[in-house]
């Protein structure tokens, strides 16, 4: 690679949909800030010579947060060749305050004004010419998602890299630049001219990482100290703000010459929605209503449940009649006996236990479409705004939601989205709660058991959701009033991207993209736990001799799992379901989808009924087995205990900590089974099934305990409010 | 012998076939785990959120998030 080009600009401006239209790749492009955490690299399409870095979106180079020190350090220590700064057209003084400062770096930059579709939409006017002349470097207009313009941006950075950076045209205040001379004469005078002056703004700032690079000594900090502090005395205000908003007074003038504003002070239609959406008292309602309706088109048993429908066909037609129809045509001409352990294997195990995992593919394909779209749109960025007044009051803030957001497609990425958190519990929290979340793996157990005891409801699916919503508000709530997790959330800026119809190929990529990861754990893992379940349940001691079992109660497998059973038999685990209720929990640690497998495989292998005579064997036998209540404390049971051993990896790194890391998963299991044990034991001498007993004693007093440390006074909350109001009352 | 084979040749290469499947898969999963390409049993490539997991994946970035604290 002889030219390095880097993608630099504000979060949500476009960077990666840039990316992928210049490089050809398929980079994940999500529609709330902060989607990149990295950055990755590519090849310019036409150049094999010109490699395009695409960095995390950044508000300013000061290295406060993950992204922005990602960012800094690159441009800083790598220098790419060009910047290509890419400029959201619709908020231009925001974005132009990071150009001000890439500027600054003594690399060529090369503006692209993005969005400039949703400009002239608005009927705003945007003089690039004269922004061109004012900024001192290229200017050019794009819109990345229709792709119009992006060849000619690149081309355009192309073409800089090969010249001399354009000194900035902004000059600050006589007493600052008086200053920063004199640290450049000081300090930085080895430096390439170019660099200069970067570093001696980010010293007269007081740059902690900058003072370390540079590793100056006593002597001249002390010296420096004093130049900054003559300025701050004569500008009466600390030295990062004076630098700050000097900036934003030359940005507000460059304004001013170069753009004519035909919607200033009046409310966009993203802001309209909003007053709606983002409502105090509606905002809740309406995203339930959304939820609600997601897992009812998916997952539901309405009209308008295609996601249900699909899997219908899937479980009935394709999985239960044409792979063990094939499978049986294939053996048969191979010559393999019905009766013999190669086809029991392949049929009993393998096509049984991944099928009944991949019958569910077309719910999660609708949900993962409905989420994406959700996401594309600009909701999600929303629900995460919505769930911060809720979090915050418990002590934990927005940003914590948006780790819970990325779990409901896997947890593994989910909680490793939580190290953008900066406060140490805050972060611990985070991780401790985001398994709670319903992760695609864990939908097809709630796929089975409403399509198996509640009819399809889609109820069933939405109270899956909001019960891992619900585990991680009272978890929070409880957790907070804990010394090791108390204080003061931090704030959380986001800033909310405008509404915009869903691009396709986004959310089909997306949709894919999550649903592949699907199938191919089913063509992985679950493939490979199939085959060890069927030995497992298919082979035991009979009469103190091992071998093939008739009755797969008789298994190894139901041996171990009657060994764990009375564990969950408070939860209402109980007779035959039991060991396989048992197993199913186990086996679902290594991979969530793995308890409808093992459904699949006991289930397959213990029923009389051929899977090919008959359509849904594996739902009328878990109905059999299972009543109501019981499903529901199984199902609870399984959302919200341990994640599978990958999400467990995943804490552990990220917790770096034996102690944290086991005592996560020992909160997430003693909640899960408090929680199925609650709904068991009470929810069963409701409705009569469970009669009244000690574990109906402990389960009222897991609720009371609940509900004490749910209400219980939370004195730094207290405080705090105390204080607010003293300071509003001042 | 020959004629056990010919008369077991279904057998033979059905489980063959079957062999050679779980060995690949647990030789992909073994590398992928070697490799750290993959968090979750899935691989980075193919996953929508790798963004995320990338500090395993790349672990320069733990080096960066360290600088940081």
């Amino acid at each position: 690679m002889s030219i390095k080009i880097a993608l630099a600009g504000n979060p949500n401006t476009g960077k990666t949909t840039l990316f992928n239209a210049l490089t050809g790749t398929s980079q994940y492009v999500g529609n709330w800030p902060g989607v990149t955490v990295e950055k990755k690299g590519g090849t310019l399409k036409g150049h094999r010579d010109v490699e395009i870095m695409d960095l995390p979106g950044v508000y300013s180079l000061s290295p406060y947060t993950l992204e922005e020190v990602v960012a800094r350090n690159y441009l800083v220590t790598e220098r790419p060749d060009a910047i290509l700064n890419i400029i959201d057209g619709t908020n231009l003084e925001r974005n132009l305050y990071l150009t001000t400062q890439l500027m600054e770096l003594g690399i060529p930059v090369v503006a692209a004004v993005n969005m400039m579709d949703v400009v002239r939409k608005n009927g705003d006017k945007l003089d690039t010419k004269k922004l061109s002349d004012t900024l001192g470097c290229p200017v050019t207009e794009i819109s990345a998602i229709k792709g119009e313009g992006v060849m000619e941006a690149a081309e355009k950075a192309v073409e800089a890299a090969g010249k001399a950076a354009v000194p900035p045209p902004h000059r600050f205040n006589g007493t600052v630049e008086h200053a920063l001379a004199h640290i450049e004469e000081l300090v930085l005078h080895n430096l390439p001219e170019t660099q200069q002056r970067w570093y001696a703004v980010k010293l007269f700032e007081r740059d902690e990482k900058v003072i370390q690079q540079l590793a100056l000594a006593p002597d001249k900090i002390a010296h420096i100290e004093g130049d900054i502090k003559a300025c701050e005395d004569e500008l009466d205000d600390d030295a990062e703000s004076i630098i700050t908003a000097e900036r934003y007074n030359w940005i507000g003038s460059i304004i001013g010459k170069c753009c004519r504003r035909r919607s200033q002070g009046k409310l966009t239609v993203s802001d309209k929605i909003d007053q709606i959406v983002t409502n105090r008292i509606l905002a809740l309602p309406i995203f339930v209503i959304v939820m609600g309706l997601v897992y009812a088109i998916s997952m539901g048993g309405w009209a308008i449940s295609i996601g249900t429908a699909a899997t219908d066909w899937a479980n009935d037609v394709l999985f239960g009649e044409w792979v063990p129809g094939l499978f049986d045509t294939i053996l048969g001409a191979a010559g393999i006996a019905e009766e013999s352990w190669l086809y029991g294997l392949i049929q009993d195990g393998i096509v049984a236990g991944v099928g009944a995992v991949l019958g569910f593919v077309p719910q999660m394909l609708v949900l993962f479409l409905l989420l994406c779209i959700l996401e594309d749109v600009g909701y999600m960025a929303r629900i995460a705004f919505i769930m911060d007044r809720i979090f915050r009051r418990f002590g934990l803030s927005g940003k914590s939601f948006i780790p819970m957001l990325v779990a409901t497609g896997c947890g593994v990425p989910g909680i490793m989205a939580s190290r953008t958190i900066e406060q140490d519990r805050d972060r611990k929290m985070t991780i401790m709660t985001t398994g709670f979340m319903p992760c695609g793996a864990k939908m097809p157990i709630v796929g089975l058991f409403a399509g198996a005891l509640f009819g399809g409801s889609w109820l069933v699916a939405t109270s899956a959701y909001f019960i891992g919503i619900a585990a991680v508000i009272i978890s929070g709530v409880m957790l907070k009033k804990f010394k090791m997790f108390a204080g003061e959330p931090a704030p959380f800026v986001m800033e909310l991207p405008a509404y915009h119809v869903p691009n396709p190929s986004n959310v089909l990529r997306g949709t894919w993209e999550r649903g592949w990861s699907f199938i191919k754990r089913a063509g992985t893992v679950i493939l490979l736990s199939s085959i060890v379940l069927w030995f497992l349940q298919g082979y035991g001691f009979v009469d103190g001799v091992f071998g093939a079992v008739e009755d797969n109660n008789d298994s190894i497998l139901a041996a171990i799992g009657n060994a764990a059973a009375w564990i969950f038999y408070p939860l209402g685990w109980k007779g035959d379901m039991a060991w396989k209720a048992t197993v199913a929990s186990v086996t679902g640690l290594i991979a969530k989808e793995n308890v409808v497998d093992t459904f699949g495989v006991l289930y397959h292998y213990a029923g009389d009924i051929d899977l090919i005579e008959d359509s849904t064997p594996l739902w009328s036998m878990v109905a059999a087995d299972f009543s109501a209540i019981t499903a529901y404390s199984f199902m609870i049971f399984n959302l919200l205990c341990a994640p599978c051993f990958a999400a467990m990896g995943a804490i552990k790194r990220e917790m770096n900590n034996t102690k944290w890391t086991l005592g996560a998963i020992g909160y997430m299991c003693g909640f899960a089974y408090a929680a199925a044990m609650v709904v068991y034991q009470i929810g069963g001498l409701i409705t009569g099934e469970a009669a009244f007993s000690v574990f109906t004693v402990i389960a009222f007093a897991l609720l009371l305990g609940l509900i004490y440390l749910v209400f219980r006074p939370y004195r730094e909350s207290t405080a705090s409010r105390l204080n607010e109001r003293s300071v509003a009352r001042a | 012998m020959l004629a056990y084979i010919a008369a077991h040749m279904g057998y033979i290469v059905v489980t063959l076939i079957l062999v050679l499947t779980v060995a690949a898969v647990i030789f992909g999963m073994v590398k992928d785990h070697k490799t750290g390409s993959s968090g979750c049993g899935c691989g980075c490539k193919g996953c929508a959120n790798a963004p995320y997991c990338h500090p395993y994946c790349h672990p320069q970035k733990d080096a960066e998030a360290s600088k940081l604290t």
